[in-house]
């Protein structure tokens, strides 16, 4: 889940509405792989519309499919269209996209917004401790991911003073259970049960896991997406962009707008803002890092989770260390790692086969592993590469397709041909179709998919008939 | 004509005697002799000289005239121009011994049309009928160009085959091979290994001439010693053993793991037999490398690092009280095996000295124990024959460094040098003499450093208005910063349909005179990755570009082999490729306007690939312009 | 994973910015363009490449005769403690170009106050070694940091080694750790030929710290420095034929990091003039002599080569 998937969902009205404020259209911007960043800069100060054999011939030959797949994305995100221009076959920016890039790129992106505001408002309060924001954000961030592990733990709460503005806050549950990640199960105690969407979030980076969380806040907001849900939606979504791309700037609550205020209350409950009183008793908000990892693309999410301290060590005999004192990281790491100490502030443990083939019987898989322990590292690990063992890496792959070993496929086994050139010519027939599972020229058998079946059967009778056979 | 061990050099038309009595007929130039016949064999006898005995070489100035004198008597020879009758000059001048040199030809001629062969320097090996045959076989491009150049008359066979020398002497089979040379064995002599009967004390080397040749090659002060010494104080056995006692006792330490106990130094314990030579070759060793530093520019001296070895192989270790000492000799003995090594590895790489090849007889058995088979006629030889060489050797240094003459570090060329290093280190310069001395001021670092920079940079550029225009450029610049809004830049900030041009240029390759010659063709064509773009185009047509290709490019090499014009007879050369060039430029200009399907994006590929070309020749015709012109300035006609 | 396919595209960028009273003048009379019309597409390119990516870096110098001074620079690029925290939060607002701009006006403001004190300087071309030299300096400062700091929370004891293991630190994060940075040059001038070991220099120690130099040239002709420095450093270099439309070219081929390159076609060095300045009287020559050991370049036939001391005797290769 990303903030361009997000955008494939949307319907064309709900993409001019987002497009009126510049801050949706900087962090979709900022989500896309380089070449479509840059495809689109070089459109920036065109008329908006460049022939599309001129865009293609952009690519170096070894990298076509690089560039070719960054202009499928930007025409599956309706950024670019294709037209028909005066003869010619041409690419068409968005228009109000190009507008707001071009806004962006001459006057910034909050000429209006904020500048003004500044000149009103009293001076900020000092910003917290850079301390202060990030373990807010860790704290609550972790509250949340605590409860996807266990539905026991109690959801973030809303911070203090907040109330007024968010009545009882975000029901944390229901967010994780409508966005898949966990199930209520019905028993003779209604618990909740982590699903196998759930435990791939948990090994997601932090973009991944805050954008499939927004989206389902969005969702619940404004109605699923796809849907019209109008101007609330893109107030929303340009809000939490905003948030982001003016990392280390507070805002002032009393001046926001109704909507935007509730928004942020419950923004604030997820640990994107941390809200403190100034000295005259307005509260101010201050954006963490999680906003900065929203409205940064993939890449800022990265750097974010790079810096929070790793503190994995994986050794290539399997052991695990985790100098870590977090429930959360804890049980995530219990996800795949037998837990063999705890220590006051070290985790040990071993990967072994049981503790692998549960994780990934649970629908995580081995890639997911590694890149989570890679991503994880403790900085002396992550200084010296291979950061996770080759060894431990390859174990988890080779465990994996132990599970997928053998699959089962239903076919259909053809036998007893009426002649041996009936017998060939299906078989030829069949490897024709790309149906052909296996041969056996001795006994005359022959496979293929079920699916193939009917067409294998037409093809059959017309031979026959042919043949001679009746 | 000619034999083939005897090919023709030059070949022009000239009359014998002068004025009415004269004949016509063809003069012909050989390594040896000078031929002339007569067209009309019933009008004169042919007449040959051997370039060895003519005494005197004459020529009118002005007019195509010579005379050659000789014992025999003597040959007038009248050219058809004087361009012909200086070439002619300047072969014989080259054939000739330089004793015997005619006198300068008198009168600079210019270009001069001519016509046949081209006269080639001598030495040029000419292939076989046999030999030509198989290199024309071996390289069908070899042909091709031999087609069209040599039987097209525009270059002559010698010129033609002494661009490929190589070809002709190593190729083709059944030419004249250069010898090979002789090499040494790679052993190293700590393989002459001593062998022991057992039974006495006694240790046996066993001596060959080889063996004795490499020992001298590698340790010259061996060879010193045993020139001094040995027919005279001392017989040859009498050295050998003492040389081996000493290599023996050197080896035996090497072999205690290299911890000499007595903390003497590797090389000290050398015998005083061979010490002095030693010293004196280290002696001149020094005095080489004082040389070469004398030669270096001292404001970069990256020779300076001989005084380093010092200090840190030998003085710098032992006096640092922190180290181990043991350690410090350690690695000297180390050093002095690698001396070796090197060594060795410097004498196998140049190989046996010629002329000593012969003397690898039978091994002769010269040995350090007791026995006594004495056989000394070969080293005496081998002594002498290695000495006389490295004196010629030495006389060739001596010579060559004396032309360069300079023993000592003259003023002017000191001063030269001290500009040059001031104009090097371009941000360090100060002009003006005075500031060169300007104290630095501690108080005010600043202040100090930047008058220097501004006096180093004063009349390095080229006058850029005077202070008056720079201090007008920088309020522009800081008008036009004051003028903009860093948070309202205009938007957009160029037009939308030039920025559209610009993406369209961009995307192309850049050639601007392409785009204009071809218009929106060229883009098109340009599109294709450049190992795409002959392949539309007919094989054809591709393979007789090739071939014109490679003509121009010999053409190209010959001519720029003739420059700079320092001879009449290169002039002639010059003038003559420079024409072929010209024809050469128009034909493939042809192949660029050709209308082989008008503004096709073939017809932009064939100009890609032949514009280089054409570049080439125009370099070269321009070159040739100017030269002549230089030519024409030194001497009016 | 999708995103580590193109994890690391940001880059340090530092733009060399020849504010040469010559290259002034010309620009000024450039049709079409005129300075403050470049400074304005100039900012425009700056906003645009600190958008692509929020961890790019800029650096803005400009180079005049005097040398070169440093304009702006991001205020991560700070370093650590140097400037207040509400500073940075100040100078991360955006657009950046108001900040840059503040900078420009700044050094021009001191560039006057210098050029006011010094003694009647004649300078034309800008001190293009100079300016290269001062961003290959940052540049390297950065990384040396940037590899202090991947070492340094581990374990504070090892990141006080000594200089020479810092050294192939920084040389090993040059290939994957370190941010790529590339250096953009803006020259509106003519070559100085004197300034040729120099800038070559700069060339091949940037070429060596795998540094990319850029060159947009807005000067007279071409720059044969620029040309050689683009082309051995696997930079661009491009002589826009539209200079009224630089922020387009500026967008589309200089806004590209190292690794975007890999994709898309860059107008290619058509001609790049090779030419080197001999060693001894600095001209630039198509034919010279060069020593067989140290390949110093001379344009005259000398009997010893005057960098190394080898001894030609006569015989030197052209």
């Amino acid at each position: 889940m990303s903030l361009t998937t997000f955008f494939t969902e949307l319907s064309g009205p709900q993409m001019e509405a987002l497009f009126a404020q510049p801050y949706a259209a900087v962090a979709l911007f900022r989500s896309l792989p380089p070449p479509a960043r840059h495809v689109l800069l070089r459109f920036a100060w065109t008329s908006g519309e460049v022939s599309t054999a001129l865009v293609s011939s952009w690519a170096r030959p070894e990298a076509e499919g690089k560039l070719s797949g960054a202009l499928r994305q930007l025409t599956a995100l309706r950024l670019l269209s294709q037209a028909a221009h005066s003869g010619g076959a041409v690419y068409v920016l968005h228009p109000s996209f190009q507008a707001q890039l071009r806004h962006v790129l001459c006057s910034g992106l909050s000429a209006e917004l904020v500048a003004p505001a500044a000149a009103v408002l009293p001076s900020a309060p000092p910003a917290p401790p850079a301390d202060d924001l990030s373990e807010y954000a860790r704290q609550q961030w972790e509250a949340l991911l605590l409860h996807v592990v266990d539905g026991s733990s109690p959801p973030p709460a809303l911070p203090p003073g907040l109330q007024a503005e968010a009545g009882r806050g975000v029901d944390v549950p229901a967010l994780l259970a409508g966005a898949g990640l966990v199930v209520k199960c019905e028993g003779a105690f209604t618990h909740t049960a982590i699903t196998e969407s759930g435990f791939r979030f948990l090994l997601a980076d932090v973009y991944t896991q805050l954008w499939g969380v927004v989206r389902q806040y969005l969702a619940a907001l404004g109605g699923a997406p796809g849907s019209s849900a109008g101007p609330d939606l893109a107030v929303a979504l340009n809000f939490l962009l905003r948030l982001g791309l003016q990392a280390g700037r507070p805002m002032p609550l009393a001046q926001l707008g109704g909507a935007e205020r509730t928004i942020a209350a419950h923004m604030a409950q997820l640990g994107l803002l941390l809200p403190a009183s100034a000295p005259g008793g307005a509260l101010w908000l201050h954006p963490t890092h999680l906003a900065a990892v929203l409205a940064g693309g993939g890449r800022s999410g990265e750097a974010a989770a790079g810096g929070e301290e790793g503190y994995v060590i994986v050794e290539s005999n399997y052991r695990v260390y985790a100098y870590t004192t977090s429930p959360v990281q804890i049980s995530i790491l219990r996800l795949f790692v037998r837990v063999d100490a705890l220590l006051p502030n070290l985790v040990v443990g071993t990967i072994t086969r049981e503790s692998a083939t549960a994780a990934l019987g649970a629908g995580i898989a081995a890639d997911q592993v590694v890149s989570f322990l890679r991503q994880h590292a403790h900085p002396r690990a992550a200084a010296k590469p291979p950061i996770v063992p080759a060894v431990v890496a390859d174990q988890l792959r080779l465990w994996q397709q132990e599970l997928t070993r053998l699959g089962a496929q239903a076919a259909t086994l053809y036998s007893r041909f009426e002649s041996p050139e009936l017998y060939e010519r299906a078989v030829a027939h069949a490897r024709q179709l790309g149906a052909l599972l296996t041969s056996n020229p001795d006994r005359q058998l022959l496979v293929v998919p079920a699916g193939f079946h009917d067409a294998m059967r037409a093809y059959l009778r017309d031979r026959k008939q042919q043949l001679g056979l009746g | 004509m000619a034999e083939s061990s005897d090919p023709v050099l030059f070949t022009r038309r000239a009359q014998r005697g002068t004025g009415a009595a004269a004949v016509d007929g063809v003069c012909m130039v050989s390594r040896s002799r000078v031929r002339w016949q007569p067209n009309d064999p019933s009008k004169g006898q042919p007449a040959t000289l051997d370039v060895a005995a003519i005494t005197r070489t004459q020529q009118a100035p002005g007019k195509p005239f010579i005379k050659l004198d000789a014992a025999s008597g003597a040959l007038v020879l009248g050219f058809e121009s004087v361009a012909d009758r200086d070439e002619a000059v300047d072969l014989l001048k080259q054939l000739k011994p330089p004793a015997a040199a005619p006198q300068q030809a008198s009168g600079a001629a210019s270009a001069a049309p001519g016509s046949g062969g081209i006269g080639a320097p001598p030495g040029v090996l000419l292939p076989t009928a046999k030999q030509r045959a198989a290199l024309f076989q071996a390289d069908p491009d070899l042909k091709q160009l031999h087609q069209s150049l040599v039987e097209a008359g525009i270059l002559g066979e010698a010129e033609f085959w002494g661009a490929r020398q190589e070809l002709v002497r190593g190729g083709g089979g059944g030419g004249a091979r250069l010898r090979q040379r002789a090499g040494l064995p790679s052993a190293m002599l700590a393989d002459v290994k001593p062998s022991a009967d057992g039974q006495t004390e006694k240790v046996h080397f066993q001596l060959t001439p080889q063996i004795i040749q490499q020992i001298f090659t590698e340790r010259p002060e061996v060879h010193r010693a045993y020139l001094a010494h040995v027919p005279h104080t001392l017989d040859e056995k009498a050295f050998w053993t003492r040389y081996f006692k000493q290599q023996y006792k050197k080896m035996a330490r090497r072999r205690r793991q290299g911890l000499p106990v007595d903390g003497r130094h590797d090389d000290d314990d050398d015998d005083e037999l061979f010490l002095p030579f030693k010293k004196q070759l280290q002696e001149q060793e020094r005095e080489r490398a004082q040389a070469a530093m004398s030669r270096v520019d001292p404001t970069v001296n990256m020779a300076a690092d001989a005084g380093e070895h010092f200090s840190a192989a030998a003085y710098g270790s032992l006096h640092d009280g922190t180290r181990d000492p043991q350690a410090a000799l350690r690695a000297s003995h180390v050093d002095s095996i690698a001396r070796d090594i090197n060594r060795h590895a410097a004498v196998v790489l140049r190989g046996a000295p010629e002329g000593l090849a012969g003397l690898e007889a039978a091994p002769s058995g010269a040995d350090a124990g007791a026995d006594n088979t004495p056989q000394h006629a070969n080293t005496g030889k081998i002594a002498a024959a290695l000495a006389a060489q490295q004196k010629a050797a030495a006389k060739a240094a001596a010579a060559g460094g004396g032309s360069s003459g300079d023993e000592a570090l003259s003023a002017d060329r000191m001063e030269e040098w001290q500009q040059r290093a001031a104009s090097a280190l371009d941000d360090l310069r100060l002009d003006d003499p005075e500031s060169r001395y300007l104290p630095l001021n501690i108080q005010d670092p600043r202040a100090y450093f930047d008058a220097a920079a501004a006096a180093g940079m004063a009349g390095s550029g080229e006058a850029g208005g005077g202070a008056g225009g720079r201090t007008a450029a920088a309020a522009d610049l800081r008008r036009a910063l004051a003028a903009v809004r860093p948070a309202a830049l205009p938007s957009p900030p160029c037009d939308p349909q030039l920025a559209g041009a610009v993406l369209l240029e961009l995307s192309q390759d850049q050639d601007a005179s392409l785009v204009e010659e071809f218009g929106p063709v060229a883009a098109s064509a340009l599109q294709y990755p450049p190992q795409d773009r002959a392949r539309g185009l007919p094989p054809v047509l591709l393979e007789h570009l090739r071939g014109e290709a490679l003509k121009t490019n010999e053409l190209l090499r010959h001519f720029w082999g003739c420059v700079p014009l320092t001879s009449a007879a290169r002039a002639a050369r010059a003038a003559k490729l420079g024409r072929a060039l010209q024809e050469q430029r128009k034909l493939l200009q042809g192949h660029l306007q050709h209308p082989m399907g008008e503004g096709s994006s073939h017809q932009v590929h064939v100009a890609m690939m032949l514009r280089p070309l054409v570049a080439a020749v125009d370099a070269a015709l321009a070159r040739h312009g100017t030269e002549q012109q230089q030519r024409r300035k030194q001497a009016p006609p | 994973m999708s995103t580590s396919e193109w994890e690391d595209d940001s880059s340090l960028l530092a733009l060399l910015l020849d504010v040469s009273p010559a290259a002034l003048a010309r620009l000024a009379s450039t049709p079409g363009l005129g300075l403050q019309s470049l400074l304005e597409q100039l900012l425009t390119f700056v906003n645009a490449f600190l958008l692509l990516n929020d961890a790019n870096r800029l650096a803005v110098f400009t180079a005049d005769a005097a040398g070169a001074r440093l304009a702006y620079c991001s205020p991560a690029c700070l370093p650590p403690g140097a400037a207040g925290a509400g500073d940075a939060a100040e100078a991360t607002a955006w657009p950046p170009s108001v900040a840059v701009l503040a900078g420009l006006q700044q050094a021009a403001t001191a560039a006057a106050g210098a050029g006011a004190g010094a003694p009647a300087a004649t300078g034309g071309s800008c001190q293009l070694s100079a300016a290269l030299s001062r961003a290959l300096c940052f540049i390297q400062s950065q990384r040396r940091r940037a590899a202090a700091a991947a070492a340094g929370p581990g374990g504070g004891a090892a990141g006080g080694g000594d200089g020479a293991t810092a050294g192939g630190a920084v040389d090993e994060m040059g290939g994957q750790g370190s941010q790529a940075a590339r250096v953009l040059c803006l020259s509106g001038g003519t070559d100085v030929p004197s300034q040729y070991i120099a800038v070559m220099n700069a060339i091949f120690s940037a070429q060596r710290s795998g540094i990319l130099i850029d060159a947009c040239q807005l000067g007279p002709g071409h720059s044969a420095f620029l040309q050689q420095a683009a082309f051995l450093t696997g930079g661009v270099y491009l002589k826009p034929a539209k200079p009224q439309a630089l922020a387009q070219y500026l967008n589309s081929v200089f806004a590209l990091d190292a690794r975007t390159r890999g994709m898309l076609r860059l107008p290619g060095a058509a001609h790049v003039d090779f030419r080197p300045s001999c060693f001894c009287h600095k001209r630039q020559i198509d034919l010279g002599f060069v020593c067989s050991a140290c390949l110093s370049i001379f344009c005259e036939q000398l009997p010893a080569c005057t960098t190394c001391g080898t001894d030609f005797q006569g015989k030197v290769k052209q």
